[in-house]
């Protein structure tokens, strides 16, 4: 892994006729993949792509342009908003090309250096090859990975960004999809409160300190931290007949049916609503489904079953601790931000 | 056999990680070995491969398919890019055999063979060993020497059944693993016909 480090100076000159003072503010502004202290190794190391600032601003330009759907009409951004930390408008579906509507809900980016797999059911097995998912999807950007090849190789714009990032006269996808996993794995959260309270940088008011210990003694075999997932599939007993298969459409395994990825909880309170399907609303929907709604059949998880039984003070104090995970860096950080040509 | 009547309007696979081993064998390993074999287009049914050291080879190997290392390490480029459509976008890996066309037999008058799958039990990969004992392989600074194998598309349904049955694969699975398995490993196929 490559860590750039660019060093800038300010230099503040203030001049009065009282006093003459001179103050120097020097700040390192240090740009690359930077490795939280308080998280595990990634599983993404940017091999074969060594990471470059050229790279990562190339995949910032294609994540945000529609340029890689059908009509020019949705770009990742559409469905992966910043504000929403990376996850869509607070809307159950995301729409696609046409109008079309998706049929589960559009996730929340963050840490996906972590990922083993991509996607609720995991399907798509690395961080390259996860950006031809929506791509190609016909409910998505229902585009072809060669058309988009034909449209960047015809943009002047393209052309230069991606000779200036690879030294390349000619696009192709796997640079393409090089840049753009640039970009997304550089979607780091590890600057929320939860993070400082971790590092010992903050203290946590009384309620969201009875939310962490709720949090630890119930959640987090699933939820493991820090990252707030085990990357595993699970059916949390959602429902009893399942509309969606969910991983069993990616292993054809019986027991599979009704799993999906243990989503991260990092700016939950961000990413309304929840589930794969979007189905609840509101954070205390969701206390109140894994206090009493669990549904105990077929495949549902043992770590669930019979559910929790929270009490009101109890979803309270585990509510204050789950915003706890808003990070307000990413969600802010311009250089996540749309950028301009 | 089906008996059913097949056009194939494609019909596609990969091969790849060729080698040559010699009499005291040791190998000459083709570096970046993956070819896309296209027969609708010409050229791709010529593999050729340059810089292999004189001498005489008595066995051809190579694979049957895509690799696993290959299909878990992110964006690959010529024969392996994903403008080539012969990979999955939704379900990670490669096609590693396509085959498509029309069909009298079939309820829909078409069938769609999309045949991959690199993972435990569904895992299609084939590696093929041919021996060239017969006509030993002399590989010479003076000429280019030639291997012709001859394939058999019909051997797809040797163990599989008719298009009036079955008339779509689209993912890894027992089905995509049994057609695969008796066009790969089935004696008639793959075979060395002449070496020049």
């Amino acid at each position: 892994m490559r860590l750039l480090i660019q060093i800038g100076v300010i230099s503040l000159l203030l001049f009065s006729c009282k006093k003459k003072e001179v103050q120097i503010e020097e700040y390192v502004d240090t740009w690359g993949f930077e490795q939280p202290s308080h998280f595990p190794e990634p599983d993404y190391k940017f091999e074969n792509n060594t990471l470059s600032k050229q790279k990562f601003e190339l995949g910032r330009f294609l994540f945000y342009d529609p340029i890689l759907s059908l009509d020019s009409t949705v770009s990742c951004a559409t469905c992966h908003a910043q504000e929403h930390a990376f996850a869509d408008h607070n809307v159950p579906f995301s729409m696609g090309v046409d109008g079309a509507l998706g049929v589960r809900n559009s996730p929340a980016l963050s840490n996906l250096a972590w990922y083993p797999n991509f996607m609720w059911d995991g399907g798509i097995n690395h961080i390259e090859t996860f950006s031809v998912g929506p791509i190609t999807n016909m409910l998505e950007m229902k585009e072809t990975v060669s058309n988009v090849m034909v449209k960047l190789n015809n943009s002047p714009f393209y052309l230069e960004k991606f000779k200036e990032a690879f030294g390349v006269d000619n696009i192709t996808d796997d640079l393409m999809l090089k840049s753009l996993a640039q970009f997304m794995a550089m979607l780091v959260s590890s600057n929320s409160k939860y993070d400082n309270y971790i590092k010992g940088e903050v203290e946590f008011t009384s309620s969201e300190l009875n939310g962490y210990q709720l949090f630890q003694q119930n959640c987090v075999s699933c939820h493991t931290e820090p990252l707030t997932t085990d990357f595993s599939y699970r059916n949390n007993g959602l429902d009893s007949i399942f509309s969606d298969q969910g991983r069993a459409l990616i292993t054809l395994l019986e027991e599979d049916k009704g799993k999906f990825k243990v989503p991260s909880l990092r700016n939950v309170a961000q990413t309304y609503p929840y589930m794969h399907d979007g189905r609840f609303f509101t954070l205390d929907a969701v206390l109140d489904f894994y206090s009493t709604g669990i549904i105990d059949k077929n495949t549902t998880d043992e770590l669930v079953r019979g559910g929790f039984n929270f009490s009101s003070s109890q979803k309270s104090d585990l509510k204050a601790f789950l915003k706890t995970l808003t990070d307000y860096y990413l969600i802010g950080d311009p250089a996540f931000s749309p950028p301009s040509r | 056999m089906t008996n059913d009547t097949l056009t194939f309007t494609t019909f596609k696979y990969y091969v790849s990680n060729f080698k040559l081993k010699k009499e005291d064998g040791s190998y000459w390993i083709h570096p970046e070995s993956y070819f896309l074999v296209d027969l609708s287009n010409t050229p791709s049914l010529e593999l050729d491969f340059t810089d292999i050291p004189a001498g005489l080879y008595t066995d051809l190997e190579f694979t049957l398919g895509v690799d696993s290392a290959r299909n878990v390490s992110g964006a690959q480029t010529g024969a392996l890019a994903i403008t080539n459509d012969m990979f999955w976008t939704w379900n990670s890996g490669y096609i590693m055999l396509k085959a498509e066309g029309t069909s009298p037999n079939s309820s829909t008058d078409s069938f769609t063979f999309h045949l991959g799958g690199f993972a435990g039990e569904n895992n299609i990969v084939t590696d093929k060993s041919l021996s060239l004992l017969t006509t030993p392989l002399t590989i010479a600074s003076t000429k280019t020497a030639i291997v012709h194998l001859q394939v058999n598309p019909a051997k797809l349904w040797h163990e599989s059944p008719s298009v009036s049955v079955t008339n779509t694969i689209h993912m890894p699975g027992t089905a995509a693993k049994d057609m695969a398995t008796s066009y790969f490993n089935n004696g008639s196929s793959f075979l060395v016909t002449s070496v020049e």
